[in-house]
């Protein structure tokens, strides 16, 4: 008898298979990119998020309102991973900022960042009674 | 004792047979892998261009590039042509049999397809690797 009666076990094999699209997208890439393969742990932190990412995408695509194939979910899941999964969110959303900063009306609603402060040096303490 | 035919039915049971039971789930791992093939032919490609741009000599035009590639073509046809176009062709047949299986009529997960593309996507990306190999060598003649 099934502990979660909504459990698909097709729908967890679609997840798993769309992380095991991106990491592979990654992996393949890497392989095929001419470049030397950064450190294991660098390497192993990539592909858990590529894979991560693919989930993640399985997931949204499974939401939407209308109906996707499982090629074109696969695709999905893979190349965004491959793209998102080593750069991360913080990449993705500098980016979309930098793309609407350009954009013509709504890029003047848009402050500029803050520069960066420059750190002031510590006055040194003299030693008053000497 | 088992006569011939029977043997080839065993045979054929084994290799064209499906490995994995459910249908989903073959259809499944067969989609992974027939989309990291097309990946791995996407970087085949670009590694071709980048071969390419750095192996034709200046300028890129159209003209100029078609006058290069049809010499070069002629020449490496003249040894072997019979062996290099089939090889060629062989390739290109059984990758066009791959895009067959998009609409699920390979989706049995057999022997057959399970050894053979993982075999295209290593040999895609050794040929990758080779055209990296090649252009780093036009790039960096004295290395």
């Amino acid at each position: 008898m099934a502990y979660d009666p909504t459990f698909d076990p097709y729908a967890l094999g679609v997840a798993v298979a769309s992380g095991v699209m991106a990491a592979g997208m990654h992996a393949t890439a890497l392989a095929g990119g001419g470049k030397t393969w950064p450190a294991r742990r660098v390497l192993t932190a990539n592909l858990i998020s590529t894979a991560l990412v693919g989930i993640v995408v399985s997931q949204v695509v499974k939401y939407l309102p209308w109906k996707i194939d499982l090629v074109v979910t696969l695709l999905a899941a893979g190349l965004t991973g491959h793209v998102l999964g080593p750069r991360g969110v913080s990449w993705a959303f500098s980016g979309m900022v930098k793309g609407a900063q350009q954009a013509p009306v709504i890029g003047k609603l848009i402050p500029d960042p803050p520069p960066e402060e420059t750190p002031v040096p510590e006055p040194v303490q003299e030693a008053k009674d000497a | 004792m088992l006569d011939f035919s029977e043997l080839a039915h065993r045979w054929d049971a084994i290799y064209n047979g499906a490995v994995i039971p459910d249908d989903h789930l073959g259809y499944l791992v067969m989609s992974v892998e027939r989309i990291l093939i097309a990946w791995c032919a996407v970087l085949l490609l670009r590694s071709l261009a980048r071969y390419i741009s750095a192996a034709l000599p200046e300028p890129h035009t159209m003209d100029n590039v078609a006058y290069w590639l049809r010499w070069w073509l002629w020449l490496r046809l003249r040894e072997f042509p019979l062996l290099k176009l089939g090889a060629a062709g062989v390739a290109v047949l059984l990758l066009l049999q791959i895009p067959a299986g998009a609409g699920g009529a390979l989706s049995d997960a057999t022997l057959y397809l399970m050894l053979i593309y993982p075999t295209w996507i290593a040999a895609l990306l050794g040929m990758t690797q080779l055209l990296n190999h090649l252009t780093y060598k036009i790039t960096h003649p004295e290395s």
